[in-house]
This record gives structure tokens, C-alpha cells and sequence, in this order.
């Protein structure tokens, strides 16, 4: 298990490092640096200006000096704002952090509770209601239901303010970012505890005289809760690229509005720091997913 | 003696009436997959139909006996605009405008269509390149086996780990600014920077599931007796990769690339939506919705129709996928 | 004393298209405290759904639909759930054919049977490992502690099969219905857990309910022998009357099939065709299709049962005076 542990953080650091790459490479295939539109920049200058930023060295070593310097918390100057961007991608990482993870853990919940009800009450009327709810919600993109929450719920109900960092401010982000997770796990969760309570163990408990919710939570779920698990990984990055439009509807000054307006400026050095942070949230949780399985199913082997 | 001869004519027969019954109640048994194509198939008919019926472009600012309609800026669904009342006071007949017209006036009806039309093909050729790519590479691997195998299964490993949505915007952006300019008077022009490098990081990225699912498949069935006494007879590896294995490989593979085409066209639109879809005039679902933001509040239909039309695509082909899946997919049978 | 397990014209059906499939069609028998009862047949003659329905963990969308199953009295079929769950605390336990399937791959097998163990009875963590462990030794382990930690995919088939056995036990049963026991385990293996029924039937004085395809484990295990042909009881009698002197024409051509040692390098006899579908409608005897001894009135009428000697009954017509051997009504 450490040994496979240790194997799998080695890949999760090589993910973020690869990303790291491809990022820097693909900025740097843009034609133009960043000091090409200023007007009137005498060569001296622009040279002294070049030096400054390790511009004249060639783009591997710029690389390494890249890494070295976000390693100690220096991700560069924004070409926008002129700001840090450490200061821009990590002030703004909170709020998104905290929507996220109140949206995934609300869909990971709601969608497991859902999930078994609908297996344990298979082809009844709350089991097809279940049904047609999880698959309509998993044809809505997140996008699409921000923005019509926001029509219906802001702008002709009135209900919420748009956006304001209160509690209840949270509530339209949250429900469009984990209605699509929640709905597939649900899923996820409904056909494979249907196929575990099939199962001879499930049988076999029953005639011990287990029962009837301990059957279903310690002999089912826990046969069937690894597939939803094995879904935390994309269900982050779901979440993640989710959050940049629904943060932007809702404008919310989070890490994925940030992230997209600076694709829009074209504001490099954040767009880079940007999906390196949020490639290291998506690894971190594929690595978190695939730890958490394999303690819960001890069939998996370690290879 | 007798014996002998009834039994290799009965089991075949036998075989084939089980499976034509499991057939038939498969099809009797998901009438959600039957209603998702159908609406499928309407909706492929108008996007074809749209062009001959209705007489604007998607480009096209509408204009009233060659003169351009100012008045025709942002009217609701079937509302004529003042120069056009007129014109049908004088006995003309002017098309109406089913979803009403942009803030450029033009015609909605015929944007959100063309959208529908961007979409759809998006995700069907994103999809035959995820399988293309995804089928070959998997068989190669799992037939190969060995050293080939391990090596191949490393680099989709490493690919699979990494955020495809993240590096398609990425590379969205990179390839907008460097392919922009190579484009220019090509017929690539017309499908647009953004859209190829969707394309191309599909074809980067998103075969790692497919190449393993098809890898593992091929692995099961390589082991099998009958693709043993193949070899056994002296069949050739290509001819028992094409006959035997890539024939057991097609339920699962159909099923997967069925499930391929909403998620392609979920990003289409998702990259449309933040500005990185398909370069305009040309619409897109995506681009519609976002565009419909600036006046949410006045113009709530433009948000609508374009919305709707993404919803029924995606769950159309959901419910087509989850039809073919129980109906192809032995593992999942119930 | 009234019997243990009394079973009255118990019928079960699945749906198959339009119509049902009676896997079990009218089966009754009785059972005294500590006897064995081997059910013996061809697969898919509803063996297996006479134990499940018997147990009440019929697999969906399988269904009773007729009589009733009195354990010690109470109708298993009828009652409500909490005195379900009392009745298989107390009365009851089932063994299954495939151990690796029948226990939680996900838990170890000491919290597997503690979870058992507290079911019945309010312990402190020493005495569930204590009675855990004398469970496992009783059940023929020999590495209790060793097994407690382990998960069930590391054991081997017999040793799984030994911890369902000590599951089965926790509760001291009166009752063991037992699926094809040693069905799916090795030859030397089967032997083992036979011997580890009897001598627990020796010792604890338990009934089972032996349900087999193997007529030399139900030979060697059981009293008395029920024979199951399309969900019908053919045949039941005690051991040596089935073996010895089979009244039924389905009993004989079973035990035709047995290879004999002495039969030297003959071919392993076969019953011709195949069971009959089990959606087909019956009119006569089920077996008649395929029985080499067939006379009109098999495939017109059903035959009852009817008494060969005491406690041994056949249902077939070449047993009924005037029917038999004269061939005509």
C-alpha cells in the first residue's frame, strides 16, 4: 500500500510538472513578447527590460527559472493589472475553494442518498422519479443552468441578490455547479447497488437476520461506493472548469472568473499560474479518489 | 447415429430464436431510446430543411426590398418589425421570424439552427476521431502485449491524468493566436482556429479512454478458446484482429462513442460559452447563450432557445447511449 | 412433537414474458429435528428456488405464489420482518453454493462474524473474538486468528466455504439449508466439508435441508431423499429405497448416469434430451418427453404419488396397479 502510495503521489507530482511544461511551451509558441507592443522602446532598454525576465535565455532554461521561482511563491507579473500574480490567483482561490467544495460535497451526498433510495425502491414510483430527475440534470451544462437560475431566480423572482458574499449568495452557484455531479452520481450510485444487492452476500446477510438498513448500508453500499469514489477526480475537474463560467454569471471574484478574463486579456503569466494551481487541485483529488479505493476495496491489487 | 445428426442442427437454431427474443425485448424494453432518436432524427431534418425553407442567412442583417431593416433589431419570436408590416400591408410575404432577431437583426431561428447544426457535428467528428485513434491505438496495444503494451499503456496513462478541459482552452488560446494568421484564406478559415484546436486536442487527448477500454476488451477476448483455435488453425494476427477481436470489441466501443458525443458537444458549447467556440459570424449553442447575457433581463427567449436546443441534444443522445448500452453491453444487462 | 419444517404445497413463479414459469409447482415435505433431507435433481429443476423461497430470499422478480413454510409453526412466508429476523437469528442459517460470492468481499471475516455474533446476543469485544474464534476452529480452520483478519479473496474455496459454515453456526440453528454445498470446490475439498457436516449434524443434533445435483453427496449425507424433476417431487423416499429400489422411471435414469467402478470403459450413460422448458404447460407426467418407458396415459394424465413401501412414494404410472407394465388405460 505505501509503496503504491508513494508510486502514485510520484505520478500526481509528474501530472502537475507535465502540465507545468505544456503550459509554459504552448505560452511561449504565441507570437510576440510581451514588451513587442510597447511604442517606442529604445533596444537598450528593451534589452535591460528582456534581461530582467530571463527573456534572452532560451525557453527551457526560462522554464527551470519558472519553476524555481513559483516554488517560492514568485508566479510572475500580470500584464494586465500589473499586480503579483500569486496575489491575484491566491486571493481568489478561497472563494472558489469554498464553492467548490460545499457543491461537491453537497452532490456526493445528496447523490449517494438518492442513489440508494432509488436501488432499494427499483421500478417504483420514487425510483422513476429519481430516474427522469438524474437524466434530465445530466443534459444541462452548468453554464446554461447558472445563467437561467440567475434569470429566473434573480432577475424575475427576485429572490436573491446577485451575488453577495453572505450565505445565501451562495445558494444559486452551489445548486448549478452540483447538479450535474449529483445527478450522475446518483447514477453511478442507483446501478451499482443495484447490481450489489443482487448479490449472494447481500442474500446472505439478509438470512442471517441483518437488518434491513444495515444490509443495504454495510453489506451494499460499501460493496458499491467505490465507483462514485473512482468519480471525485473528474468530478473535480467538472467542478473546477465548471466554477469559471458559474462564478462568472454570478460574478463571483473567484480563481475561475479570473481565469477567464484573463484568457480573454490575454493575460499570460495568470492564465499560466491559473491551470497550473487548478491542474494540481485535479491531480491532488484523482490521487486523493484512487488512495480512498483502494482502502475501501481490498480486491484491488497494488500493482 | 441419429443422435449425431439432430444435435449440430437444433443448436444453432435454438441460439439464434434466444437471441432474436432477447432482442425484441430489449428494443420493447427502452421506448426512451426510441423517442430520443426519433427527436433526434426531427431535429437533424430541420437543421438540414432550415436553409432551403427559411430565406435568411445566419449572417444575413435582414433587409426589406434591399433596404436594411433598422427597425428589425431584437424582436420576439414571430414579431415583424415596422418596415416589414408594412410590406405585408402592401401584399408581400415576409417569412416570419420564428425566434425573433438578434441585436444585429438578424435572424434568431436561423442562428439557433446553424448552432444546432455546429454542435452536432462538432460532436460527431470529435467522437470519430476519439474512436479512430482510440480503437487502433487499444488493439495495437492489447494484441501486442508485452513490452509494446506496457510502454503504450505509460503514455496513456500520463495522458489520461491530465485535465483535458483545462488543456483544451489552453491550447484554444495558444492555437487561436498561432493558427489564426496560417488560416487565413484557407477553407479552414471557415471552420475556424478555435474549433480545430478542439479538434486537434480531442484527437491529442480524449482517445486515452477509449484506446484502454478497447485495450482491456481486446485483452479479454485474446485469451478466449475461440480466438485460441483461430490460431490454432493458422489464422493471421490481422485476420484474427479483424475478424475475431474487433467484432467482440464493437458493443462496448459503440457504447463508449455513444457516450462520447454529448460530453464533446458539452465542450463545444462550454468553449462557445466562454468565447472560445467557433469564430463568428458562424453561431454557436454556446456562443448564442452567452451573447444572450448582455440583455437577460429584456431578451429572455435568446437565452432560452439556444439553451433548449443543447438540453435536447444531450439528452437525446444520453438516452440513445443508455438504450444501446443496455442493449449491447452483456455486463450491464439486467 | 410437531415437525421442524413443514412444507405445504409451496408454488413459485418467475415471469417470462406474458405468462409464468412455476419453478416450483406444488412441493410439500416435512422435516423432524435433526434429520437430513437431500433434494436431489438436473439443474434448473427449481432445487435451488425450493431453498431460497424456503428461506424467504427469493431473487427478484421471483415470487410465491401458493402455500405455505412452517418453521416450528410459523408460517416463514407470512410473517412480518421482525419476527422474520428473530426466526433467522434463532431458527435458521443457509449455506451457498459459491462461498466467494455469498461473503462481503469488502469486510474481514472476524468483523463478518462478529456483526453475526452481536446480532444475537449483547458481547463485549473479548468474548465476540472468543466465540469467533471457537466458531472458526469448530467450522475445522486451523489458523483462527490468522483468519479473523483476513479478507474472504485471500482464503482458499474450502476455507471460505468453512467460514460460511461458521457464520452459519453463530446462531446454533436448528435448521441449515444447505445450496450445493461442495458444488463449487475441489474433489478433496468436498469430501472435507462433507465430513465437516456430519460430524456437525452428529454433534449439534442440527437439521439440514441438503439441496444437490450429486447423488453420492446426497448418499452419503442424508435420511431421506426427495427427487425434483420440473419443479414436481417425483420421488421420496429414505436413501436405500432411492438407491436401491427406485420406483420412478427419472430416479432410475439418474442413477443409470452414475459411472460404476466396475463398468470398466463403457460411455457415461446420459439421460436423452433436454428438462423441459420450464415455460411450457404440462399435461402429463413432465419426465414423459424424455422417459424411454413411456406409455400413453403419461403424456395424458399426471400421475399422483403413491406409497412403494412406508415413507417411500412415486409419482409414475408404471407404479399404479393395471397401468404398469400392461402399457394400456
Amino acid at each position: 500500500m505505501l509503496c503504491y502510495a508513494a508510486k502514485r503521489i510520484f505520478l500526481a507530482i509528474a501530472t502537475v510538472l507535465i502540465v507545468a511544461a505544456i503550459v509554459f511551451f504552448a505560452m511561449h509558441c504565441i507570437p510576440g513578447g510581451p514588451f513587442d507592443s510597447e511604442k517606442a522602446t529604445d533596444p537598450a532598454a528593451k534589452a535591460a527590460l528582456q534581461s530582467r525576465f530571463h527573456l534572452d535565455k532560451s525557453v527551457p532554461e526560462q522554464f527551470v527559472l519558472y519553476l524555481g521561482g513559483a516554488l517560492r511563491g514568485d508566479w510572475g507579473i500580470s500584464l494586465k493589472t500589473g499586480r503579483e500574480v500569486s496575489d491575484m490567483v491566491f486571493g481568489a482561490l478561497g472563494v472558489s475553494a469554498r464553492l467548490g467544495a460545499v457543491s461537491m460535497l453537497g452532490a456526493a451526498l445528496l447523490g449517494l442518498a438518492l442513489g440508494c433510495a432509488s436501488a432499494v425502491w427499483h421500478s417504483r414510483a420514487a425510483d422513476r422519479l429519481i430516474l427522469l430527475m438524474t437524466t434530465l440534470f445530466v443534459a444541462v451544462p452548468s453554464f446554461l443552468l447558472a445563467t437561467l437560475l440567475l434569470l429566473v431566480f434573480c432577475l424575475k423572482l427576485g429572490w436573491f441578490g446577485v451575488w453577495s458574499a453572505s450565505g445565501t449568495g451562495y445558494v444559486l452557484p452551489v445548486i448549478s455547479l452540483m447538479m450535474y455531479p449529483m445527478a450522475y452520481i446518483t447514477r453511478l450510485t442507483r446501478s451499482s447497488m443495484l447490481e450489489a444487492l443482487h448479490q449472494d452476500y447481500v442474500r446472505a446477510a439478509r438470512v442471517r437476520g441483518v437488518r434491513e438498513g444495515a444490509v443495504v448500508a454495510r453489506h451494499a453500499l460499501k460493496n458499491a461506493v467505490t465507483p462514485v469514489i473512482a468519480y471525485l477526480g473528474p468530478m473535480t475537474a467538472y467542478t473546477l472548469t465548471g466554477s469559471m463560467v458559474v462564478e462568472n454569471v454570478f460574478t463571483i471574484g473567484g480563481l475561475g472568473s479570473r481565469f477567464v478574463e484573463s484568457i480573454a486579456n490575454r493575460d499570460y503569466p495568470v492564465v499560466m499560474a491559473a491551470t497550473i494551481v487548478l491542474a494540481a487541485l485535479i491531480a491532488l483529488s484523482a490521487l486523493l479518489s484512487d488512495l480512498l479505493c483502494r482502502a475501501i476495496d481490498p480486491r484491488i491489487d497494488f500493482a | 447415429m441419429e443422435r449425431r445428426e439432430k444435435l449440430p442442427r437444433k443448436r444453432p437454431l435454438s441460439l439464434q430464436i434466444d437471441l432474436t427474443r432477447f432482442a425484441d425485448r430489449r428494443r420493447r424494453k427502452s421506448p426512451l431510446a426510441a423517442v430520443g432518436l426519433a427527436v433526434l432524427v426531427l431535429l437533424v431534418a430541420a437543421i438540414i430543411l432550415t436553409p432551403l425553407v427559411v430565406p435568411y442567412g445566419y449572417a444575413q442583417i435582414i433587409t426589406v426590398d434591399g433596404v436594411r431593416d433598422r427597425g428589425a433589431r431584437n424582436l420576439g419570436p414571430f414579431q415583424y418589425s415596422e418596415m416589414e408590416q408594412e410590406a405585408i400591408a402592401r401584399g408581400e410575404s415576409i417569412f416570419p421570424h420564428i425566434f425573433g432577431t438578434d441585436e444585429l437583426c438578424r435572424d434568431y431561428f436561423v442562428r439557433v439552427m446553424y448552432g444546432a447544426r455546429v454542435s452536432l457535428l462538432t460532436g460527431l467528428f470529435a467522437t470519430l476521431i476519439v474512436l479512430v485513434i482510440g480503437l487502433f491505438y487499444g488493439a495495437v496495444s492489447g494484441y501486442a502485449g508485452g513490452k509494446v503494451d506496457l510502454v503504450m499503456m505509460r503514455v496513456v496513462d500520463v495522458i489520461y491524468a491530465l485535465p483535458d478541459t483545462l488543456m483544451v482552452i489552453l491550447f484554444s488560446v495558444v492555437l487561436d493566436q498561432t493558427l489564426g494568421a496560417a488560416l487565413e484564406g484557407t477553407i479552414l478559415a471557415n471552420v475556424g482556429a478555435n474549433l480545430l484546436s478542439m479538434f486537434l486536442v480531442f484527437g491529442a487527448l480524449y482517445w486515452v479512454g477509449m484506446a484502454r477500454l478497447v485495450r482491456a476488451q481486446v485483452l479479454s477476448v485474446r485469451s478466449s478458446e475461440y480466438v485460441l483455435a483461430a490460431r490454432a488453425l493458422g489464422a493471421k494476427p490481422w485476420r484474427i484482429l479483424r475478424r475475431h477481436i474487433l467484432p467482440a470489441c464493437m458493443p462496448v466501443v459503440v457504447v463508449a462513442a455513444a457516450m462520447q458525443i454529448p460530453s464533446a458537444i458539452f465542450t463545444e458549447s462550454f468553449l462557445s460559452f466562454i468565447g472560445l467556440g467557433v469564430q463568428s459570424p458562424m453561431p454557436s449553442l454556446g456562443s448564442l447563450a452567452n451573447a444572450a447575457r448582455g440583455a437577460l433581463d429584456s431578451y429572455p427567449h435568446k437565452l432560452v432557445f439556444p439553451a433548449a436546443v443543447i438540453c435536447l441534444i444531450v439528452l437525446c443522445f444520453n438516452l440513445i447511449a443508455d438504450g444501446l448500452r443496455d442493449a449491447l453491453d452483456p455486463r450491464l444487462r439486467r | 412433537m410437531a415437525a421442524l419444517l413443514q412444507v405445504n404445497g409451496l408454488r413459485v413463479a418467475y415471469p417470462a414474458g406474458a405468462g409464468e414459469v412455476r419453478a416450483v409447482d406444488g412441493v410439500s415435505f416435512q422435516m423432524e429435528r435433526g434429520s437430513v433431507l437431500g433434494v436431489v435433481g438436473e439443474s434448473g429443476c427449481g432445487k435451488s428456488t425450493l431453498a431460497c423461497a424456503i428461506a424467504r430470499i427469493l431473487p427478484e422478480p421471483g415470487h410465491v405464489v401458493g402455500g405455505e413454510v412452517l418453521l416450528d409453526g410459523v408460517d416463514v412466508l407470512r410473517c412480518p420482518a421482525g419476527e422474520l429476523r428473530r426466526l433467522r437469528r434463532e431458527k435458521m442459517a443457509m449455506i451457498f453454493q459459491d462461498p466467494a460470492a455469498a461473503l462481503n468481499p469488502v469486510m474481514r471475516v472476524g468483523a463478518q462474524l462478529s456483526e453475526n455474533l452481536r446480532l444475537r446476543a449483547r458481547l463485549s469485544h473479548a468474548e465476540v473474538r472468543q466465540r469467533a474464534l471457537r466458531l472458526l476452529r469448530a467450522a475445522g480452520l486451523h489458523e483462527p486468528e490468522r483468519c479473523l483478519r483476513q479478507y474472504p479473496h485471500e482464503l482458499s474455496g474450502g476455507m471460505r466455504q468453512r467460514v460460511m459454515i461458521a457464520l452459519a453456526l453463530c446462531g446454533e440453528p436448528e435448521l441449515l439449508i444447505a445450496d450445493e454445498p461442495t458444488s463449487a470446490l475441489d474433489v478433496t475439498i468436498q469430501a472435507q466439508i462433507l465430513g465437516l457436516l456430519r460430524d456437525l449434524r452428529a454433534r449439534r443434533h442440527m437439521a439440514m435441508l441438503l439441496v444437490t445435483h450429486d447423488l453420492g453427496v446426497a448418499a452419503e449425507l442424508c435420511d431421506e431423499i426427495l427427487v425434483l424433476y420440473a419443479g414436481r417431487v417425483c420421488e421420496r423416499g429414505g436413501v436405500e429405497d432411492i438407491f436401491y429400489h427406485p420406483a420412478h422411471e427419472y430416479t432410475r435414469a439418474l442413477l443409470g448416469c452414475l459411472p460404476s467402478l466396475e463398468g470398466g470403459r463403457g460411455h457415461l450413460a446420459a439421460i436423452p434430451g433436454a428438462p423441459s422448458r420450464p415455460g411450457a404447460q404440462i399435461k402429463g407426467c413432465p419426465f414423459a418427453p424424455r422417459c424411454a418407458r413411456a406409455m400413453p396415459v403419461c403424456r395424458a394424465q399426471q400421475p399422483e404419488e403413491i406409497e412403494i413401501s412406508a415413507g417411500h412414494l412415486a409419482a409414475c404410472w408404471r407404479n399404479v396397479p393395471g397401468q404398469g407394465d400392461g402399457g394400456r388405460p
